[in-house]
């Protein structure tokens, strides 16, 4: 081997000139011989060199050894790159076969800015991204007093629900020179022989931040409160940024987790934060890692605002240092100095600058009517479908206001008033074209119901505050033509419902309160009234009375008669404590008389006493008895013939009359 | 009876002794004046202390029109309507509001027709039925006014079985406390409490719905053609004010 082809073959080298040569064939004779390590190296750099550019398995096969299984290698060899190749070419064709779907689609081509407002010399990023086409060669984009700058592409292939898109991302850093407002025309790209354009974008630039500290202080981290303006308006959002520096070895994560940071204070509202933006940047000649988080301050109340430090508390790694005399960094910055590997954990609050905004009452003076609070620059446009409809079929006109501004003060237009038309309250939707929110899109969707035939939408008016001009702005937009037809809904002209004019109408029209107030009993039912569950009770009563009253009838009619003979019986045994023997004879009588019929259940008969005594089964001596007892009041009633009565033949009559009544 | 009725008529007088309420004529100023928020709360005002009328409501109705509240004022013409059935200005301006709302006013059922008087058929149903009580004690207590309860009873059976079986379909009509109307220009009948859940039906402005029970913010409901489903509270509104 001649030293031209062993200088050719030399394998690579470390810093310090040392081969990367395994230890043993260093000791079995270094740069020559089998060579065994050195293969690999000398392969990739001399490709000329076949004999010594193949392994050694390979020169034995070609120095004839093993000569019996050479051609069962050269099988195996070229089978496994037959396999490698396979697979490559497999994945590459499985791939565009996933990305057919998404290239067939129809192309979607968006445009958009990092931040829409910036200082001037602070560039923003651009991002173009075409969506479902290949594109190569980046668009060509071009706007005065604006660098752009390509900075890079990517691809995005991306599988969601099973619908495979495509992507490709051209980002372009964009560098203002000049303050003011700059648009960025749309950018023409051409796919498959057809011309699509991007939207309009918006850039503001200001003067540089007048806030912002002109020296970083000599520390490893610090923030930094940057307002790019020192005036705004009641109501214009103002963009500011929140920058945190930290050394390039610190090792940096907001805690808690997510937290963003604080900006205390009150006459101001600040936006919602987006992600923050991690940077590089130079700052006294030191590099620092950057954490920006971006956002605006509305100013509710004019007056000077005055925005105290805002803060944010990280979680450190802090390297460990061991420090020297004479030097005063932080941490030793020689790369090979005293530093340790050790790192130190350090919850630390970092607190910005400062700052004050003199915010300025909106002008009174020339204010539309139907000013509703959008500050900004804004431009309007309109859109109307379907352009043919019939009445009562519901159109929808869509109305979009685009800019630069306060969109949450955005209010729907004001829609000129058309008796042929009915117009619903409108739907709103905010699409932000950066990440902050200050420029966007606010679409107001109206439906509108065509109460007869008619060949225009109304027209729009929008009234907004332009703080640049410093004055009143009002957009218009034309109306629409659109064709409607069919039969009035209204057939006579009485204007909509709420307008006061139907008076003429011979029926009452809604602009007529009436006056009269009839008190009504509510929205009770009956079955809720107390008084008519009174008259129900009444009737039941009625009827119920009107029953019992019968029965009592019928009643009476059945025992009054025995009644009457008790009652009888109780007055004739009182008489026969009396003096007269003439009443002491008859009321023996007729208690006999009145006891059988009392018993013989039938009180309407007649009876004399001395059959009820025959008729009766009792024993003979007390019939011959009450015999006796009733020819003796015969006598002396019929017969005048008297014998006076004792009063042993009282107490002989009461025995008597008492057996009378137990006999059964 | 007379006595009863004498009571009756006392009771009239005496209410229409009482006059306006308090708020009723600075609403009606307002309204005119063009201050429909000060005439609205007058009038939920009104509402509140107890006082109801057609009048009152169907004024609220076109205060909820002036302020562009189309449900409501739907709403406040068909309460107008329940307490009067036949108040000609709140059916006009009740077909406006659904008109304006673009919703065609519906069609008036025999159910509809029947449902906006259920105290008649109560009332009806009770005075028939008490007749047909007397004249049948009569028939068979006294037979010499036999003649006399045979033509009260003629008249009163089909009249007491018509009227209280109409008053038993109907029930308490369009004054059911569980009476609801959509007050949204939509709302959705869901199979559960959740936004999320499944749409049974869609219904309009204006159309009706029974609660069935309440969870929350929301509201077991059947229709008028008999799907029942969850619907938002706050799309609906009770025909009867609490």
């Amino acid at each position: 081997m001649n030293a031209k082809t062993e200088q050719e073959i030399q394998p690579q080298m470390n810093a310090d000139r040392r081969r990367f040569l395994p230890r043993s064939l260093r000791a079995a004779g270094g740069n020559n011989g089998a060579l065994l390590g050195e293969v690999p190296f000398s392969r990739s750099r001399n490709p000329n060199s076949k004999r010594d550019s193949f392994s050694p398995l390979q020169q034995s096969l070609r120095r004839g050894r093993f000569s019996v299984i050479r051609g069962w290698f050269r099988l195996f060899e070229s089978g496994f790159y037959l396999r490698q190749s396979a697979f490559i070419c497999g994945f590459a064709f499985s791939s565009v076969l996933l990305q057919l779907p998404a290239l067939g689609a129809e192309p979607v081509i968006r445009a958009n800015l990092s931040v829409a407002t910036t200082t001037v010399d602070q560039p923003v990023e651009l991002q173009i991204e075409i969506q479902n086409a290949r594109i190569i060669d980046p668009p060509e984009v071009a706007a005065g007093h604006l660098q752009i700058d390509m900075a890079g592409q990517s691809t995005r292939y991306q599988v969601i629900n099973g619908q495979p898109s495509f992507s490709s991302i051209f980002s372009y850093l964009v560098t203002p020179s000049l303050e003011g407002t700059f648009s960025i025309p749309p950018v023409a790209i051409t796919i498959d022989g057809k011309t699509y354009y991007t939207n309009e974008l918006t850039l503001q630039v200001s003067k540089k931040a007048p806030n912002s500290p002109t020296n970083a202080p000599d520390k490893p981290y610090f923030g930094e409160l940057v307002i790019p303006k020192d005036s705004a308006f009641v109501g214009e959002p103002v963009p500011v940024e929140l920058r945190f520096y930290f050394d390039r070895r610190i090792w940096y994560q907001p805690y808690p987790q997510g937290q963003f940071p604080i900006i205390d204070g009150d006459g101001f509202v600040t936006k919602k934060y987006p992600d923050p933006v991690e940077k590089e940047e130079t700052v006294n000649g030191k590099r620092y890692r950057l954490l920006v988080y971006r956002t605006a301050i509305t100013g509710v109340h004019a007056g000077r605002l005055e925005l105290p430090s805002a803060y944010q508390e990280f979680l450190l790694h802090l390297p460990v240092t061991q420090s020297s005399p004479g030097f005063d960094d932080f941490f030793e910055q020689s790369p090979f100095g005293n530093q340790s590997n050790a790192f130190e954990r350090k919850d630390v609050k970092v607190e910005t600058n400062s700052g004050s905004i003199e915010i300025k009452p909106l002008p009174e003076a020339g204010r539309p009517a139907d000013f509703s609070g959008g500050v900004g620059q804004f431009t309007m446009e309109s859109s109307v479908s379907p352009e043919r409809s019939k009445v009562g079929d519901p159109v929808i006109f869509q109305l979009q206001i685009k800019g630069l501004g306060n969109f949450d003060r955005v209010q729907p237009p004001h829609l000129e008033a058309m008796p042929e038309w009915n117009i619903h309250p409108p739907v709103s939707e905010v699409t932000p074209l950066d990440e902050v929110g200050l420029s966007a899109i606010k679409a107001f969707a109206y439906v509108l119901i065509p109460q007869a035939p008619v060949n225009r939408a109304p027209s729009a008016t929008f009234s907004y505050f332009d703080p640049a001009k410093e004055k009143y702005v009002t957009l218009k937009v034309e109306p629409k033509p659109l064709t409607v037809s069919g039969t009035p809904m209204l057939t006579t002209a009485s204007p909509p419902p709420v307008t006061p004019s139907a008076e003429a109408a011979p029926s009452p029209s809604v602009a007529n309160n009436l006056t009269r107030f009839s008190a009504s009993a509510g929205f009770a039912t009956l079955r809720q009234e107390t008084w008519f569950w009174i008259v129900q009770a009444i009737a039941i009563g009625g009827l119920l009375a009107i029953g019992f009253f019968q029965w009592w009838r019928a009643w009476d009619a059945r025992h009054g008669q025995a009644r009457a003979l008790r009652r009888e019986r109780r007055r004739l045994y009182r008489d026969l404590n009396s003096r007269d023997d003439e009443n002491v004879l008859c009321a023996a009588t007729r208690l006999i008389e009145v006891d059988f019929l009392l018993r013989s259940q039938d009180t309407s008969r007649q009876i004399s006493a001395e059959e009820a005594v025959k008729r009766r089964d009792i024993p003979d001596p007390l019939r011959a008895r009450l015999l006796e007892l009733v020819a003796k009041r015969s006598d002396f009633v019929y017969a005048h013939r008297f014998s006076p009565i004792t009063p042993m033949d009282r107490i002989g009559i009461k025995e008597t009359l008492r057996e009378w009544e137990k006999t059964p | 009876m007379n006595w009863l009725l004498i009571g009756w008529f006392v009771l009239l007088i005496a209410n229409d002794s009482k006059g306006d309420p308090v708020l009723w004529t600075p609403a009606n100023q307002a309204f005119e004046a063009g201050k429909f928020e000060q005439a609205r709360a007058d009038y939920l005002q009104l509402i509140a202390t107890g006082n109801v009328s057609p009048e009152l409501f169907y004024n609220l109705g076109n205060t909820y029109l002036k302020l562009d509240d189309k449900g409501r004022a739907v709403l406040n013409f068909k309460r107008a309507l329940a307490l009067a059935p036949g108040f000609e200005p709140a059916k006009h301006n009740l077909n406006l509001a659904l008109q304006a709302a673009g919703v065609d006013p519906q069609e008036e059922t025999l159910m509809g027709w029947l449902a906006q008087s259920p105290n008649v058929w109560m009332l009806g149903g009770s005075v028939f039925f008490w007749l047909l009580a007397y004249g049948g004690y009569l028939w068979f207590v006294w037979p010499r006014f036999r003649p006399i309860s045979k033509v009260v009873l003629a008249i009163a059976i089909p009249c007491a079985v018509l009227c209280l079986a109409i008053a038993f379909w109907v029930g308490d009509g369009v004054r059911s406390p569980e009476l609801a109307i959509i007050i949204n220009p939509s709302a959705d009948v869901r199979y559960g409490p959740a936004n999320g859940s499944r749409v049974t039906v869609t219904l309009g402005l204006g159309e009706s719905v029974h609660l069935l029970s309440e969870r929350g913010t929301w509201a077991f409901c059947r229709t008028d053609t008999g799907l029942v489903g969850w619907l938002p509270s706050n799309t609906i509104e009770r025909l009867v004010p609490r």
